[in-house]
């Protein structure tokens, strides 16, 4: 990073000297056309390599970035409900065609070069943020390539020549890779201490009997498990067995008499404590993950459990 | 007369052998693959299914691996992942084995006793040998048995940066508990 800083600050002192020259604006326009060319074109080559591969910058609007971190590495993306957004950054080698354009044409591009800017060294961070991430909690081979110090280049640059005033540009080279990073510690501390939410205030997918949700298991175990599994489910019947197996966790089953296959369901700390009370034959309504069903090989039944799972108040 | 007696005699001997048997669907087994780096890899699965016969010796354990209940969402997702347990293909775990020094567990008597258990452990549908001491304790009928062990997770073909990264141990404990009434 220390090198981009020196190269950026060289940059900057080159322009100083030009902007006080009777040239500046010719100068400045033939550097917003060599800047964001060089911005096109560097965001379609490698910006980092993870394990020897290639990431590009326009990777990441196709969603190829967070589908190989989490194929290879298993970071996932944080948000996939909102991936469509990443196309957004389609604005990148957009924005710096306008540019392009406009500057040939002696038109002013402040602010479509700022933007275009901002959203290249924000993309640059999170870059560089991820790719840390790998090297660092995974061990991965991480390698900042070419195309992104083009890239910083190119995005610090034409936000240099295309504003004017020292403070204006500073703001603007700083505000995209400071939301970045600020945005991405969120997240990744967000995550890093997520857990699941208590099953108690979790609306239930499905209402069913436990003999209706063990016939339908039996009836089509692929069907119900793609239907139920990682489900919140409610289930009501009358208790086959209430087992204990530890003072912290208390197993509720329901039986089906004819097959002697069961859903089971285990309370474990303060939920425990309510369903240490309950009785075989009683009637109940239980709240719960699904994890699906099994054939037992041992008993030679069908067996239905669930986890993190709550009586239901009446 | 004779005939009476012989289906009474070969039913009550069929009851005896079956009464060998015990199981419950309420064993516990414990997962931990957690580092100094990552806290995360834990989970609990409550809902084993486990058989243990006392007169052959024979232990049986079998597990529902999306049972297994991990604090966290990200980390629950990953264990069941294509790249880790791949629960969607391969939803049990199984144990299959025997007592090796039976003689030295009795089962009808009050006591502790430390039993060595050998037998086939199946991960990933990859099947790997494995020999464990097991603690058992007998009171008044009530059988419980309890194991912990390690695994290599590369025996099963579970490899990849996060483990060599140290984010995952290599070789996880394993904690079995059950108890047959």
């Amino acid at each position: 990073m220390f090198k981009h800083c020196t190269f950026v600050y060289q940059f900057c002192r080159k322009l100083k000297i030009v902007n006080q020259t009777a040239t500046t604006i010719k100068t400045d326009k033939w550097f917003l056309v060599i800047l964001s060319g060089l911005q096109v074109a560097a965001f379609f080559i490698p910006w980092v390599s993870w394990n020897g591969m290639n990431i590009t910058g326009a990777d990441m609007p196709l969603g190829n970035f967070f589908s190989i971190s989490e194929k290879n590495f298993l970071l996932a993306s944080p948000f996939p409900q909102f991936d469509f957004a990443l196309g957004l950054l389609w604005l990148i080698p957009v924005l710096a065609t306008i540019v392009l354009f406009l500057s040939l044409a002696g038109k002013r591009v402040s602010l479509v070069a700022a933007v275009a800017g901002i959203i290249t060294l924000a993309l640059i961070t999170i870059y560089i943020l991820v790719t840390n991430e790998l090297i660092d909690q995974l061990g991965v081979s991480g390698k900042l390539k070419i195309g992104i110090y083009l890239a910083i280049l190119s995005g610090a640059g034409i936000i240099i020549a295309g504003s004017k005033g020292w403070f204006k540009k500073i703001v603007l080279l700083i505000i995209g890779p400071l939301i970045a990073w600020g945005s991405f510690t969120a997240i990744y501390s967000h995550f890093e201490n997520e857990e699941f939410s208590d099953t108690a205030h979790a609306k239930a997918d499905y209402t069913i009997s436990a003999d209706g949700l063990i016939k339908e298991f039996l009836a089509n175990d692929s069907a119900a498990n793609a239907k139920y599994r990682e489900k919140i489910i409610s289930v009501e019947g009358n208790i086959s067995a209430v087992e204990m197996p530890n003072d912290s966790t208390v197993n509720v089953k329901f039986v089906d008499t004819a097959t002697g296959s069961y859903a089971i369901f285990p309370f474990v700390n303060e939920p425990a404590k309510e369903a240490k009370t309950l009785k075989e034959g009683q009637a109940v309504s239980i709240k719960g993950s699904c994890s699906g069903g099994v054939y037992s090989q041992i008993l030679g039944t069908e067996f239905i459990t669930f986890k993190r799972c709550v009586l239901n108040k009446k | 007369m004779k005939k009476t007696f012989l289906l009474s005699f070969l039913a009550l001997t069929t009851f005896a052998v079956f009464a060998q048997k015990k199981t419950t669907t309420s064993a516990t087994v414990l997962f931990d693959a957690t580092t100094s780096l990552d806290k995360a890899p834990k989970a609990e699965n409550k809902t084993v299914i486990a058989a243990v016969d006392t007169k052959t010796g024979a232990v049986q354990f079998e597990v529902n691996v999306k049972n297994f209940a991990f604090a966290n969402p990200t980390m629950q997702g990953h264990f069941n992942g294509a790249n880790w347990m791949n629960s969607d293909t391969y939803p049990s775990f199984t144990f299959s084995g025997m007592i090796v020094n039976l003689a030295n567990v009795n089962f009808e008597k009050n006591g502790t006793y430390t039993a060595q258990v050998e037998g086939g452990l199946t991960i990933r549908g990859k099947e790997q040998k494995l020999k464990v001491p097991a603690t058992v304790i007998v009171q008044d009928g009530t059988i419980t048995a309890n194991s912990d062990f390690t695994i290599a997770l590369a025996d099963f073909g579970i490899s990849g940066n996060p483990i060599d990264a140290g984010k995952v141990a290599k070789e996880p404990k394993v904690s079995v508990s059950a108890q047959f009434k």
